[in-house]
């Protein structure tokens, strides 16, 4: 494709542009433009601040004051929604923002239509304007059919063919292969290129470098908020983006164990159709095994396998020699299989009631008598155990969870899973959301377990995170689990190569073949 | 089976049309005279009152939301109004009419403004309204009916089309309660599918982000909902006391059940966006046939809510069957095919 060198001006230009939330500088001083005909990548790790420069640039974010927004020449301390889509600015979100219920037509001319004078709707004129999108998109479809009947690739393309009647001069794409087949993948590319070919500009954001090689023409680097670079593709390798992506130096401290001893799980060849495809490991007594991989790739489907909220089609799951098959977390937990989620919030806590109350939760049977009353002394003495051995703050079992800090919400919930005494604890995303000190008191603590004996599973997609506590480190791809190395032997960029597809070794061609298929 | 008919099979209207096709057999070969063209006016004009309500109940529905206080709209309205007839002889119809909508259109923006703007949750705001209503009532009428109506709203009521001699005496037609109910489905109908407005409701009922995000006033629109049901709901009460001749201040307690199930029946989604006047009138027809049939066939009127309430539980569990099946299919991702 083009390069599309001819085209100079940028129509939209960030200067300065840094955006801060209470206690988290989410971007800084970030320089960044956009050319009309280019399609410009923008690539950053989960929480590198993607988001928040998609919402700057849609006007749901405001940011920080001495930013500059440029757009077609017309600068601007910040934008509102209206001002943004105004100048074509429009960004297609992860979920498409359609309307499931009407249909297709008139999604395509909903805002046309309510823009237009009068207040009777013109469904000729709807007609025209659909058919007419969806004809610049080169695709034909059924345009009275529901939006919600549709698949997910043909959703997208009424949300494209929306943008397209917004008269979009900038189109933000959030991830838009995350849920496509590959050939819809090829299908979404040859309509991006005939879109840049028309001039349109488009922000494309994948963690997928084959596609990102594939489709762009200019790449920025974004990690903890700061702009990394800007380039060409064509100066650009896998390997120095790979690099560039992940950057920081591994100044965390290393807690690596003795790396277990005796196989307690065995997981062998456990497929699940759509979700992960012969999945293979061990885990021993008193290591940490740490799952990583992109989001997307099957990490938290396998593990919630475990914990039987994802029954696998075929494979067999062996726990301390015997064959397991669990089907519901309560089976699971009587196997002695404990499961934190990844959002503790919603997921892990009743956040409304106090420690006390959540810590027992899952043990409430034990201080009941044979007609159902609890033991209210005896279940006070074991959650103030428990929260003195998590040495969660502020001590008081009686305060309600909502009001406690990251950290500590996060120490109630192991706390939770830790009074049922299981043999596997299994973790996931254990410090997501948390501060850097409370970070390493959790790795602490997930070290100090597995040093008493238990077997941890811990699956995060901060790499340094992972490197710090693991033994073992099994790293997903698309649902196949793609390396297993030791955890003393890895370092970030061999982890990132066998995360990404098409990584550092060569797996070019075998990645094309995939789109072929 | 050709393309077409099972287009039409799939359509949400088909699991009640196929339904009421049943009850229908069933009342008629329980008692010929269910079917004769008397007896059809006759379930339209005891039922139009369920249908103009059911119409503002539908739009209210389609906003995600629900509105328990018809019941009290309705009590209430026909009270004022018809203490008012009552004590002064008042009987402009057109200004009684007028009255009756105004009223409950005002009842209507309380519940409205409630949810909109203090985020209550709609079954809390109308529930307590409906209790506040309730009570007043209470209190104003001390249950007592409202009798002595002027003769006017009782002739209007008697109003019957294209009228003639019928085979076994009185006159045989079209009756005015009829042309009510189908003008507030002409104009449910009119404003759901032609103006900006009710593409709107679709809209925001469908997914709330979304509308916020293409720039809809989703305070408004919701807050417009209620009025309108409100106002549905005056125009169902004044027909009522037109067929009654008279005022029960307690004729419409747990009313609403009855309203709401007409629409359920008519494969509204009680999660909104999703519903069509078309399915709430067969809705209300079911509801009617199945009360008039079982009455034909002498069946006690215990056992006649037992069956209703079996039957809406069945064709609303039809639809949830077959669109849970429809969501599996569409969400089903196709997985990426993995060269290595």
């Amino acid at each position: 494709m083009s390069q599309n060198e001819n085209v100079s001006k940028p129509y939209l230009r960030l200067k300065n542009i840094s955006k801060t939330f209470p206690g988290v500088k989410a971007l800084q001083n970030i320089d960044f433009d956009v050319r009309l005909g280019e399609v410009h990548a923008l690539i950053g790790e989960n929480g590198a601040g993607k988001s928040t420069l998609i919402k700057i640039l849609a006007g749901v974010y405001k940011p920080d004051a001495g930013g500059i927004l440029e757009v077609d020449g017309v600068e601007y301390p910040s934008l509102t929604t209206k001002e943004s889509m105004h100048h074509g600015i429009i960004a297609i979100y992860q979920d498409f923002s359609l309307f499931p219920t009407l249909s297709v037509k008139e999604n395509i001319a909903f805002s046309e239509q309510m823009d237009s004078k009068g207040w009777l709707m013109n469904w000729r004129e709807v007609e025209k304007t659909a058919r007419q999108a969806l004809d610049n998109l080169g695709v034909k479809g059924d345009l009275n059919i529901r939006a919600n009947m549709l698949s997910t690739a043909k959703q997208q393309l009424v949300a494209i063919a929306r943008a397209l009647v917004y008269d979009a001069k900038i189109l933000i794409m959030d991830e838009p292969t995350s849920a496509l087949s590959s050939g819809e993948v090829d299908a979404l590319f040859q309509i991006v290129n005939k879109l840049r070919d028309q001039g349109m500009g488009i922000i494309f954001i994948s963690h997928k470098l084959d596609e990102l090689f594939r489709i762009s023409d200019r790449m920025t680097v974004l990690r903890d908020g700061l702009k990394i670079a800007t380039a060409p593709k064509s100066e650009m390798t896998r390997k120095k983006l790979i690099s560039l992506m992940v950057g920081r130096e591994v100044s965390d401290e290393r807690m690596l164990g003795e790396g277990g001893s005796d196989v307690v799980l065995e997981v062998k060849n456990i497929c699940k159709k759509g979700n992960f495809e012969d999945v293979s490991f061990t885990l021993k007594k008193g290591e940490i095994l740490g799952i990583t991989g992109l989001v997307g790739a099957g990490r938290t489907e396998t593990i919630q396998a475990l914990f039987g909220l994802n029954e696998p089609d075929s494979g067999e799951i062996w726990l301390e020699g015997k064959k397991i098959s669990p089907k519901s977390p309560a089976e699971a937990e009587k196997l002695g299989i404990a499961f934190v989620p990844e959002s503790r919030q919603t997921e892990g806590l009743i956040l409304q009631q106090n420690v006390e109350n959540n810590i027992t939760l899952p043990i409430l049977e034990k201080f009941a008598n044979k007609l159902m009353r609890i033991d209210f002394k005896k279940r006070r003495t074991r959650a103030e155990e428990l929260i003195k051995q998590l040495d969660v703050r502020p001590n008081y079992p009686h305060m309600e969870t909502s009001k406690l800090s990251g950290g500590n919400q996060q120490k109630i919930v192991i706390a939770k899973w830790l009074a049922t005494n299981p043999k596997i604890l299994i973790v996931d995303e254990p410090t997501n959301g948390i501060d850097v000190g409370a970070k390493t008191e959790i790795h602490k603590l997930l070290r100090s377990l597995a040093d008493q004996g238990m077997a941890v599973i811990m699956v995060s997609s901060e790499l340094p995170e992972i490197l710090a506590v693991s033994d073992r480190v099994l790293v997903m791809r698309q649902g196949r689990v793609s390396a297993i190395v030791d955890g003393a032997d890895a370092d970030q960029e061999l982890l990132m190569s066998h995360s990404v597809q098409g990584g550092l070794h060569g797996h070019d061609k075998k990645g094309q073949e995939a789109h072929h298929e | 089976m050709s393309n077409r008919v099972k287009q039409i099979l799939k359509a949400r209207e088909a699991s009640i049309v196929i339904m009421l096709a049943v009850v229908m057999v069933v009342a008629f070969l329980m008692n010929n005279t269910f079917l004769s063209f008397e007896n059809q006016m006759d379930v339209i004009k005891s039922n139009a009152v369920l249908g103009i309500a059911a119409m503002g109940m539908l739009v209210v529905i389609l906003t995600g939301g629900i509105d328990i206080s018809i019941g009290g709209q309705l009590a209430l309205v026909t009270v004022l109004t018809g203490q008012l007839m009552k004590e002064t002889g008042f009987d402009n119809l057109i200004v009684i009419y007028l009255l009756g909508i105004v009223i409950g259109g005002l009842i209507g923006l309380l519940n409205g403004l409630m949810i909109s703007h203090l985020s209550l949750p709609p079954i809390i705001a109308t529930l307590g309204m409906n209790t506040i209503i309730n009570g007043f009532l209470k209190y104003y009428t001390n249950g007592a009916w409202i009798n002595q109506l002027p003769q006017k709203i009782i002739d209007f009521g008697m109003i019957k089309l294209f009228s003639k001699p019928g085979e076994v005496g009185g006159q045989v037609g079209v009756p005015i309660q009829f042309i009510l109910f189908l003008v507030a489905m002409i104009l449910t109908w009119f404003m759901l599918r032609w103006t900006k407005l009710g593409r709107s409701i679709m809209a925001m009922g469908g997914n709330r982000v979304s509308a916020e995000r293409v720039g809809l006033n989703n305070k408004n629109l919701t807050t417009f909902a209620y009025v309108f049901s409100g106002m549905m709901a005056g125009l169902a009460a004044i027909t009522y006391t037109s067929i009654m001749k008279s005022v029960d201040p307690n004729a419409f307690i747990g009313y609403e059940m009855n309203v709401i199930g007409a629409v359920v029946l008519g494969g509204a989604l009680l999660s909104g966006g999703s519903g069509s006047v078309l399915g709430t009138f067969l809705g209300v027809m079911m509801f009617a046939y199945i009360s008039n049939g079982l009455t034909l066939a002498r069946i006690s009127t215990y056992w006649q809510s037992i069956i209703v309430g079996i039957i809406i539980l069945l064709v609303v569990s039809f639809d949830m069957v077959k669109l849970h099946r429809e969501t599996k299919r569409m969400t089903k991702v196709d997985i990426v095919p993995i060269g290595d």
